[in-house]
């Protein structure tokens, strides 16, 4: 089953009368590829954690398939990438057992699930690691690990906290269209938050923006518009400044919304 | 100095250097120290190890050891960990804890002597295994106290399930053995001390090394107490690099802060 994600009215502080995120609302249709910007501090990563349950709001609601989101609690077809990718590693495991690790826990370890593991090694060009463990790796290896375990059980809605920072730039665009051409194919619904407004314009369908308010701004650029093109790899359409003008205007948007209205 | 020069020095260059210091204080110190030549020491080292009399005492201590090791890893373990997941039960039996921390295992010996008397053979594991246990409570509830509460979430994501056996045998177990085993490093260095001292003040009716070294001392015989004290120092660090060895072998995300990037 194909996830959608709405989130009603949402409100959540780490303190008391300092609100991250305020009254927010929004809608994910299924397999739609949504990019979150905003500045530091702005409340992404605090939204995905609401989202994947790991913090409980203080009022409003979140669905994922029309079923509420319970806290600490995260429901079965999810994936999570985090910021900080070594937070969701595990240590004692080497980096080909991490990838296996939750085909393993789901019982799901069948000889094709093997092969597809293999795949994602090679893809994620982690093949020269497979007996290392994640603390042996360098940052930009471990996100790909965490990239790797995080599409290894194929799940249906999929949360990325600033997936590519820490990765170098060459694999970067090589990655991109990786992710985009499977989540297209898998029909998989991605939410990722980012800074990079050409990650935004290669992997998403739109952009949201949280802005100074703590609420949320839809962005007019829709991405979607060049998927007919007649380039098959998004990131070719990046390189050949096809793109230019659908970024310009998300620039644009973005600055617009970190400014204050006194400022 | 790098890395390996420290090693060497450790080594090879300390232990020549306590040895002429050894010589020094032979010479300049006044008869009334009774302070033997090293050579003597290191001579009756040698030769005590070969007897039989002191291999049983080291077999007698290092079986005390073993036992009181057993009992604070069982004890301390499951306290810990009960403790480490129950804040409020934590929080209550704080001052409890502080309470007997701050007592030294030697004035324990008179509740011990009423309760199971000074000369049964079981006193002395029983009581070292005491500072055992409560390091081990401290650094098991430490551990749980480290876990990283995303990878516990993530953990949940990827099962699929919200169960605390599973999740408690596939992370937390992992997430708690560093500090777990740097608390097992240290209880065994506290209960080989606490051992070979409740051994030289006569407790339990075993001879182990401490004993001896008592006895040695009654018959002034000087070189053997300090081959005595040397040779409980060497398993003490013997024990302790075969502890260090498996600890950096088989749990090698101990230091996980200091990754590469």
């Amino acid at each position: 089953m194909i996830m959608s994600l709405k989130i009603t009215n949402l409100n959540y502080g780490y303190r008391k009368n300092e609100e991250v995120i305020k009254n927010l609302s929004l809608y994910i249709g299924s397999g739609e590829h949504v990019a979150l910007m905003g500045s530091s501090g702005s409340g992404k990563s605090t939204l995905l954690k609401l989202i994947m349950s790991y913090l409980k709001p203080n009022s409003g609601n979140i669905y994922i398939n029309d079923h509420p989101v319970v806290y600490n609690n995260p429901l079965n077809n999810i994936a999570y990438v985090s910021q900080s990718s070594v937070k969701t590693l595990f240590p004692w495991l080497r980096v080909i057992d991490n990838i296996k690790y939750p085909l393993k826990l789901r019982k799901q370890l069948t000889k094709d699930n093997i092969i597809y593991c293999d795949y994602l090694i090679e893809k994620f060009n982690l093949s020269h690691k497979t007996r290392s463990f994640p603390l042996m790796l360098s940052g930009g290896e471990q996100k790909r690990l965490s990239l790797a375990i995080a599409l290894s059980y194929k799940p249906e809605l999929v949360l990325l906290d600033e997936p590519f920072s820490g990765v170098d730039f060459s694999l970067t665009e090589e990655l991109w269209s990786l992710l985009y051409e499977y989540f297209k194919t898998n029909r998989t619904t991605v939410f990722f938050a980012t800074h990079n407004i050409n990650e935004a314009a290669v992997m998403a369908d739109r952009v949201v923006f949280l802005n100074y308010n703590k609420c949320i701004t839809e962005s007019k650029v829709m991405l979607k518009e060049y998927e007919d093109s007649e380039d098959a790899n998004r990131s070719d359409l990046l390189l050949k400044g096809n793109i230019l003008p659908y970024k310009s205007a998300i620039i644009s948007e973005y600055k617009n919304s970190i400014i204050k209205p006194h400022e | 100095m790098n890395k390996n020069n420290f090693a060497y020095f450790g080594f090879v260059a300390l232990p020549i250097i306590l040895i002429l210091l050894g010589y020094l204080i032979n010479l300049v110190a006044p008869p009334t120290l009774k302070f033997p030549n090293p050579w003597d020491i290191l001579k009756q080292l040698i030769e005590l190890i070969g007897d039989q009399e002191v291999l049983e005492a080291i077999w007698v201590t290092i079986r005390a050891l073993f036992k009181s090791l057993l009992l604070s890893l069982i004890i301390g373990i499951c306290l810990g960990y009960f403790l480490g997941y129950n804040m409020k039960v934590w929080n209550s039996s704080q001052p409890t804890v502080d309470f007997f921390r701050s007592i030294p295992v030697t004035f324990l010996i008179p509740v011990s002597a009423l309760l199971i008397g000074v000369n049964d053979k079981n006193i002395i594991w029983l009581l070292s295994s005491y500072p055992g246990i409560l390091v081990m409570i401290f650094s098991v509830r430490t551990g749980i106290m480290k876990q990283e509460p995303e990878r516990i979430h993530f953990f949940k994501i990827i099962s699929g399930k919200n169960n605390f056996i599973t999740r408690f045998f596939k992370v937390t177990f992992f997430e708690t053995l560093p500090d777990l085993f740097s608390g097992f490093r240290i209880a065994l260095s506290y209960g080989l001390v606490i051992v070979t001292v409740l051994e030289y003040m006569r407790l339990g009716n075993e001879m182990g090394l401490g004993g001896l070294v008592n006895d040695e001392l009654e018959r002034q015989h000087y070189s053997n107490v300090y081959a005595f004290i040397l040779l409980i120092g060497i398993i003490g660090f013997i024990l302790n690099k075969v502890t260090e060895i498996i600890q950096g072998k088989y749990i090698h995300w101990s230091n996980e802060n200091s990754k590469s990037d």
